[in-house]
């Protein structure tokens, strides 16, 4: 069970993670445009900066649930590293107990303010782009990942149990 | 319970928190919650975690750091950084510690472009950290170059920093850029320096090859002419004024991509590998982001920063005595937040009893920048240190933090110069502006 | 027991807004209530400093005195952002008392759940650039400028020109590096920002204004004792807003004497060249009311008319 729902939420993180570096490669290729056409016709694109802000927030909130699911949020692993492994694996659930209400935190009090913004009808400043697009990738990025942290967390309890060998030491 | 009490419970709690393997980024985040919780009530919470990890984000200056980690990844896996260190290896790898300097060089030359640390940081770290892997470097010195370097980007103008600092206390930007320059190339001496002292006494951990004859080193500039030629293009073109560093980021990362591409070095599935790892370095940044921003909104309404600066203001002690335990105090506090935000919070407190006590405020802001510029290296807390850890396997917090400390010896070297010969920071702006 | 008040703004603590007015205010709603109210001042970088937070905060009663910028967030406010359409009006005084005047009629719905202490705007700002003079509308062509709002983006675009968005403080660097030509600004914020060491050129348009508003959370202020809203009243409305023409004229004397000492050259617009760029801009600020009105503000047209004969009575 845990097994599947891991390798499910494995490949889903990654394939939300390339959608946030294709906004990025997007953001990449629009500015370099933006210069091109300046140095060629002294005209750049128009809201330059409104495109790259929206794409910077969908590459950033994106990518954190992957950054979750390949462990790659920096923690330090001092004192888990004498634990025995029982103990390791306890801490490691309280960890990402914090993370998903943390996490989860966001999406919940995020989701208020976005509707918020969306019936003022709050657009950005150049192009007028509706602020609720830019809130998309937030409320997505921020629930995924708390759905991660439920499965890291998951992982962990037959260790908690058996007080088998935990996975840690690959971790950083 | 008074708010500075609260405040000093939630600093034990975040150490707590880290020690025993929380996320960082989450660490800061809870206990910046919770804290706010207990000072503010539950309505300010709740605005806060509805705005500020949206806010945190937001901001257009922040795109390049994405945009050169992007570039920093197509340069590791095209190859372009092994050329690069190739050729620098040609040249120096028969020092002890040679590539570590040449990385400090790097360093600096990408500071003078990009006025952020995290920036410098992250793109050094893809294209240094495996190169001086694979030259049998010690982890703990290769990650403490790259940590340290970093912090360039805004010791050498221009940086952020520095203009927030010259708006909030008036002060004119030129004259804090000029100032900034000769004590951000000492910076980048004194790293050297450290490197050297360091290898000297243990030669293993930046090993010395043997030296290379001059047809090796051509053959070695030969093959590192098309990155000299997109790394020229980004410098050389931010400094003619053609494109901002954020345009630069993008333009680079192109440029190695198409470099890649040509060198026949990119198969979709390693351009796919590319867009992982930039994603985790990503994600794992602006998570610490945001986690930093909800913990400043609690430490700041705790009142303590500006409380512990009041409280050394009216001890009435010798300007020197009172500068070093302010910088003490900084290198502190530097150890939780972020530099920003330390100068944001403090300044208004700082400003005026520096110049009560007669300090010069230009010299002073080159001592403050340079001061929250420490923060960025020592641990536990340290965002320079954080992004090598993201982007290195394996590497522990425990070994990068020894490899540090031979720089943080370096940098109070500088601080004690800087205050000793005032003249560092002010005969540049006095010679050009006067 | 004291009654804390929280009052935030997004400028930076070292600004006139918060030494000469906020501040001042503060001390003074302090005294006159004999102790009874005390407050403290969230400035730019601090938890409560966000510019695009201001409005939202303020009305959730996060904190309980707020100083925003009209335009932030963007379409929040659009009967207030008429004021900041292109050449409108030349004076802070005048737009000032013009805002104040047509706010319980047009623009009070926007407040709703607020209690309104003042609005008023700068004095208008100034096409700033570097290398090269701009003295009609042809020489904009080809240029790129920093703006500071959509409305002038839009005016720059019209006059041929490439609108940069960048955040204030990163005007300096971007055009020592010339990668903006110019930027418009008031000459308050030339000072702010330093950007005279940078600049070589200066046409006074009187181009444009920013709007600000100076709001009380509503429930907050209705649960302040009788004496303390007494105060307050006295100390906000119209002898509040009459203050800012005068303010905004003494802040705006060291951006002006920064230019004056370096020599840069200064052109100033005469009244029949201002109103040759308001009509050549005429489609612009009609293509904006327009827009408005699509988006529902079904009055912006009347709004626009109305700002217009109040601001001519006020700059006789
Ligand atoms: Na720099
Ligand atoms: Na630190």
């Amino acid at each position: 069970m845990i097994d599947l729902l891991k390798k499910r939420l494995t490949s889903t993180t990654r394939y939300v993670a390339w959608l946030g570096m294709f906004f990025l490669l997007a953001a990449m290729i629009i500015t370099t445009v933006d210069v091109v056409l300046r140095k060629v016709d002294n005209q750049g694109i128009y809201g330059t900066i409104d495109l790259i802000q929206l794409m910077i927030v969908s590459a950033a909130y994106l990518s954190i649930p992957h950054a979750f699911m390949t462990k790659s949020h920096v923690s330090v692993s001092i004192l888990s590293d004498m634990m025995a492994p029982r103990y390791a694996a306890l801490s490691q659930v309280l960890a990402t107990f914090l993370s998903f209400c943390f996490m989860l935190a966001i999406a919940w009090f995020g989701y208020a303010q976005a509707q918020m913004q969306s019936e003022y009808g709050d657009i950005s400043i150049t192009l007028g782009i509706p602020m609720i697009y830019y809130w998309v990738p937030v409320l997505l990025g921020s629930a995924l990942s708390a759905a991660v942290t439920v499965c890291i967390a998951a992982e962990q309890f037959p260790i908690i149990l058996n007080g088998g060998p935990t996975m840690l030491s690959q971790d950083k | 319970m008074s708010s500075s009490l609260i405040g000093l419970l939630a600093f034990a709690a975040l150490f707590g928190l880290i020690a025993i393997r929380v996320p960082i980024a989450i660490a800061m985040g809870v206990v910046g919650a919770v804290g706010g919780l207990a000072i503010n009530g539950f309505d300010s919470v709740a605005f806060i975690m509805g705005s500020v990890p949206f806010e945190s984000i937001f901001p257009y200056s922040l795109s390049v750091i994405p945009l050169f980690i992007l570039m920093g990844v197509f340069s590791a896996k095209a190859g372009l950084s092994r050329a690069l260190y190739d050729a620098a290896h040609a040249f120096i790898g028969h020092y002890k510690g040679g590539l570590a300097m040449a990385t400090v060089g790097a360093c600096a030359a990408f500071g003078a472009i990009c006025g952020s640390s995290l920036a410098t940081a992250a793109t050094m770290c893809r294209v240094a950290m495996p190169e001086m892997r694979r030259r049998n470097y010690d982890d703990g010195l290769a990650s403490a170059t790259i940590a340290a370097g970093g912090t360039l980007g805004v010791l050498i103008p221009p940086s952020v920093i520095m203009v927030i600092y010259a708006i909030l206390t008036e002060q004119s930007i030129g004259r804090l850029f000029a100032a900034a320059l000769i004590p951000g190339l000492l910076a980048t001496v004194l790293y050297m320096v450290a490197i050297k002292i360091k290898t000297a006494r243990n030669p293993e951990q930046g090993p010395a090859d043997e030296r290379v004859n001059w047809p090796e080193r051509i053959v070695a500039m030969i093959n590192v002419w098309p990155v000299m030629v997109l790394f020229g293009v980004v410098i050389g073109g931010i400094y003619a004024g053609w494109f901002s560093p954020t345009e630069a980021a993008a333009i680079g990362a192109i440029g190695a991509f198409l470099l890649a591409l040509f060198k026949r070095q990119l198969s979709f599935k390693t351009f796919l590998d590319c867009l992982d790892e930039t994603a985790s370095t990503t994600g794992m940044i602006f998570l610490i982001l945001i986690g930093t921003a909800v913990f400043n909104y609690f430490v700041e309404t705790t009142g303590l920063p500006q409380s512990l600066v009041a409280s050394v203001g009216e001890l009435g002690w010798d300007p020197y005595v009172i500068l070093i335990l302010l910088i003490v105090f900084y290198v502190v506090l530097g150890c939780f937040m972020d530099a920003l935000s330390m100068i944001l919070l403090t300044l208004p407190f700082i400003y005026p009893l520096i110049t009560s006590l007669g300090f010069d405020p230009i010299w002073f802001g080159v001592i403050m920048v340079s001061v929250v510029e420490v923060g960025l290296i020592t641990p536990p807390v340290g965002m320079n240190l954080f992004i090598i850890m993201a982007g290195t396997p394996g590497l522990k917090l425990q070994t990068i933090s020894r490899g540090v400390i031979s720089f943080l010896f370096a940098d109070v070297a500088r601080l004690a110069l800087l205050i000793l010969f005032p003249a560092l920071s002010l005969w540049l702006p006095a010679l050009l502006m006067d | 027991e004291t009654i804390e008040l929280k009052l935030s703004h997004f400028l930076p603590s070292s600004h006139p807004t918060q030494k000469e007015f906020l501040e001042p205010w503060a001390k003074e709603l302090e005294e006159r209530t004999n102790g009874q109210v005390k407050v403290s001042i969230f400035p730019a970088g601090s938890a409560f400093g966000h510019v695009a937070k201001q409005y939202d905060q303020v009305k959730a009663g996060v904190v309980d005195i707020s100083h925003g910028l009209t335009g932030f967030p963007r379409g929040r406010l659009p009967r207030t952002l008429i004021m900041d359409l292109p050449f409108l009006t030349k004076s802070s005084d005048a737009a000032s008392r013009t805002l104040w005047d047509l706010y319980p009629e047009y623009l009070a719905q926007e407040y709703a759940g607020l209690k309104v202490l003042a609005l008023h705007a700068h004095n208008p700002g100034l096409i700033h650039t570097r290398g090269k003079q701009v003295k009609s509308m042809e020489d904009l062509k080809g240029m790129r400028l920093r703006a500071p709002s959509a409305a002038i983006s839009m005016m720059l675009k019209q006059l041929g020109a490439t609108p940069v968005g960048l955040p204030p403080t990163q005007v300096y660097e971007n055009l020592q590096k010339g990668v903006i030509d110019g930027n418009v600004f008031p000459y308050e914020a030339v000072h702010g920002f330093k950007l005279s060491e940078v600049l070589d050129y200066h046409l006074d348009a009187k181009a444009y204004t920013t709007s600000f508003y100076f709001v009380m959370n509503e429930k907050k202020y209705n649960a302040l004792p009788a004496d303390v809203r007494t105060v307050i009243d006295d100390m906000s409305g119209e002898s509040l807003v009459a203050k800012f023409g005068p303010w905004w004229n003494s802040w705006d004397k060291p951006g002006l004497a920064d230019i004056e000492n370096k020599g840069n050259p200064i052109v100033t617009l005469s009244d029949t060249q201002r109103e040759e760029w308001r009509v050549a801009l005429q489609p612009t600020t009609d293509g904006y009311i327009k827009g408005l009105e699509e988006k529902g503000v079904t009055n912006a047209r009347e709004i626009y008319d109305a700002a217009v004969k109040t601001i001519a009575k006020y700059e006789q």
